[in-house]
């Protein structure tokens, strides 16, 4: 079957980690998955790979320009391929200044959304991107946040559009081009082989149980911690220590004030509350 | 119609549009490619390979940048059609840097993604994916003493006793932020399109000795090391792999029928040419460290 299954998130929302978990049932072995060699997921703002179906360099042209191609882009990958694809994606489901979706939802076959108590979000973007927690914090409130959005300097990935937590969360969600479904990273980490084994059913993979076990086991945040303490992983930014820090749930507590949660919660209220984060009553949900 | 004549790639090149970026030459004799501006088709008859904006047989190119120009090339033939409105650097950049790679090919060339220098007649390549830095480095090269023989896109030839790298377009390409480390103003430059912030660096020097053998290659790689880190490519194997990776256009613009041709022209490089693999931290400022590194390899 052709077409594309989007393993969408806000960064640092247990994308990663899903990846891994599809390598480890997908290879089937009695051993972890090598972390550092698992099967391509590329991103979908990857610039080299994608310029090649274009015929030109992107990098002469301005990033709406980019973005007029990048639905053209994501429908030739998905044609291109005689299997699904799958594609990792940061970006928010966004309309082009032209109408058009950015994604080509008639060859999308369905999506995966990670979503992430903003909290927890904003904890783990300041370590990855080694930025201050009042920088995280702005970011995740900030309704025009891109990622490598700069037009002075180069950059291996296209420009994304990525927006405030619940502006990125509700483009997804509220969306009704595309199926999908929605995994709570707090449900991934607290009742794991439940959550990811309906993502397998979603994703009409019809694995067995066991299998699916197998593959959560393999995935946990301590085996693919060792594996990066031990050699390393190709995804860790420059200069940053690690990139499976904690794997924790409710790190805010440890890490951001009563102003930075203050914040987090007056901007993004009504979306925690429609994903459990917090109460009616606007109290936060461990 | 005014006509201008160029030499570009070790081809003479004759144009209906000015192209200044190129090293102009007489008129007389014979040409390899002409340019003109004219009527394109809307596709090739016969197209092998068919990419979002472009279509390509063993003969023919076909280009179109929406909102820029079409282009439609063969061996020895290119045609623009420019769009209403747009503008005549936009047309050239995406000439210069997607249609002449694909002619190269079409003229049995091997043009590699690299930028060519040379210093007291030995040359070397800095080869890279686009956003690499090599026009960075080639740039801050040129700062040094080594002269430019061609950015961006390189053609290696073989001689009786060498390889040589032609003379190409001599100058980088380079963004804002990199002008800007070179001590240079950037309204001192002209954009290489109205809308975007590259820029043409001519304040290089260029003057250089036809004499040069090539003598290093080095690929450029963006990683998450923490620093600059240079390896030698031993095997064979591995350098054939990394020289294939950078042809200009790589496969889609190559196509199997030109493969054996572009396995032949690797193949003498690979056993006589020293490669390197220069690894660089994604998103970080590294340009003097990396220079640093070549120059001691050079010496090497």
């Amino acid at each position: 079957m052709k077409g594309i299954y989007w393993l969408a998130s806000y960064p640092k929302s247990g994308n990663t980690w899903f990846r891994i978990f599809l390598s480890n049932l997908l290879s089937g072995k009695d051993e972890p998955v090598d972390i550092n060699n698992m099967p391509e997921i590329p991103i979908a703002s990857n610039r080299h790979i994608f310029d090649k179906l274009i015929g030109y360099s992107s990098v002469n042209l301005t990033l709406d320009e980019i973005d007029d191609l990048r639905p053209d882009i994501y429908r030739k990958y998905a044609r291109a391929n005689e299997d699904a694809k799958f594609l990792k994606i940061h970006d928010a489901y966004t309309r082009l200044i032209c109408g058009e979706r950015l994604l080509p939802y008639d060859d999308s076959l369905a999506a995966i959304y990670f979503i992430r108590n903003p909290l927890d979000v904003a904890v783990s973007f300041a370590f990855h991107s080694r930025i201050s927690m009042d920088e995280a914090v702005d970011k995740i409130c900030a309704d025009g946040l891109t990622l490598c959005g700069i037009d002075t300097v180069s950059s291996s990935q296209y420009r994304q559009i990525i927006m405030s937590w619940s502006k990125h969360v509700e483009s997804w969600t509220q969306q009704i081009d595309i199926d999908i479904h929605v995994m709570r990273f707090e449900d991934m980490k607290n009742r794991p082989l439940e959550t990811f084994a309906h993502a397998v059913d979603f994703l009409g993979m019809d694995d067995k149980l066991d299998r699916v076990e197998k593959a959560v086991d393999f995935s946990d945040f301590k085996i693919t911690k060792a594996q990066e303490e031990k050699s390393g992983f190709k995804e860790r930014p420059s200069k940053v220590k690690s990139f499976f820090r904690e794997g924790e749930t409710a790190s805010w507590k440890k890490h951001l004030t009563m102003q930075h949660i203050q914040k987090i919660i007056d901007v993004n209220r009504n979306v925690m509350m429609r994903f459990g984060y917090l109460t009616g009553d606007g109290e936060i949900i461990e | 119609m005014q006509r201008y004549s160029y030499n570009a790639f070790g081809l003479k090149i004759i144009s209906e549009l000015e192209l200044p970026e190129l090293q102009p030459t007489d008129e007389s004799g014979v040409y390899d490619i002409k340019i003109s501006l004219g009527k394109v088709p809307v596709a090739l008859a016969h197209p092998k390979i068919t990419g979002i904006r472009f279509e390509r047989n063993e003969h023919e190119f076909l280009l179109n940048v929406l909102n820029v120009a079409g282009y439609y090339a063969s061996a020895n033939e290119i045609v623009i059609r420019q769009y209403n409105d747009s503008d005549l650097d936009s047309v050239r950049i995406f000439l210069y840097t997607s249609v002449f790679p694909a002619i190269l090919i079409l003229n049995k060339y091997l043009p590699i993604q690299a930028s060519a220098l040379e210093r007291g007649g030995k040359a070397f390549l800095i080869a890279g994916e686009d956003g690499a830095g090599k026009s960075s480095i080639a740039g801050a090269l040129n700062k040094r003493g080594y002269n430019i023989i061609s950015d961006d896109i390189s053609v290696i030839v073989s001689t009786a006793d060498c390889y040589k790298a032609l003379p190409g377009i001599v100058f980088p390409i380079l963004w804002e932020n990199t002008i800007k480390h070179l001590g240079k103003e950037i309204n001192e430059f002209k954009k290489v399109r109205p809308v975007i912030n590259r820029y043409w660096f001519n304040d290089i020097s260029t003057e250089f000795n036809n004499e040069h053998n090539l003598t290093k290659i080095f690929f450029l790689k963006e990683n998450n090391c923490d620093n600059v880190e240079c390896k030698e490519v031993v095997t064979d194997k591995e350098k054939h792999s990394l020289l294939i990776e950078k042809t200009a256009g790589g496969n889609f613009l190559f196509g199997n029928e030109n493969k054996e041709l572009q396995l032949k022209q690797c193949e003498g490089i690979v056993r006589d040419i020293s490669m390197w693999e220069i690894c660089r931290p994604a998103d970080m400022d590294t340009i003097d460290e990396t220079i640093s590194l070549i120059e001691k390899k050079l010496l090497q």
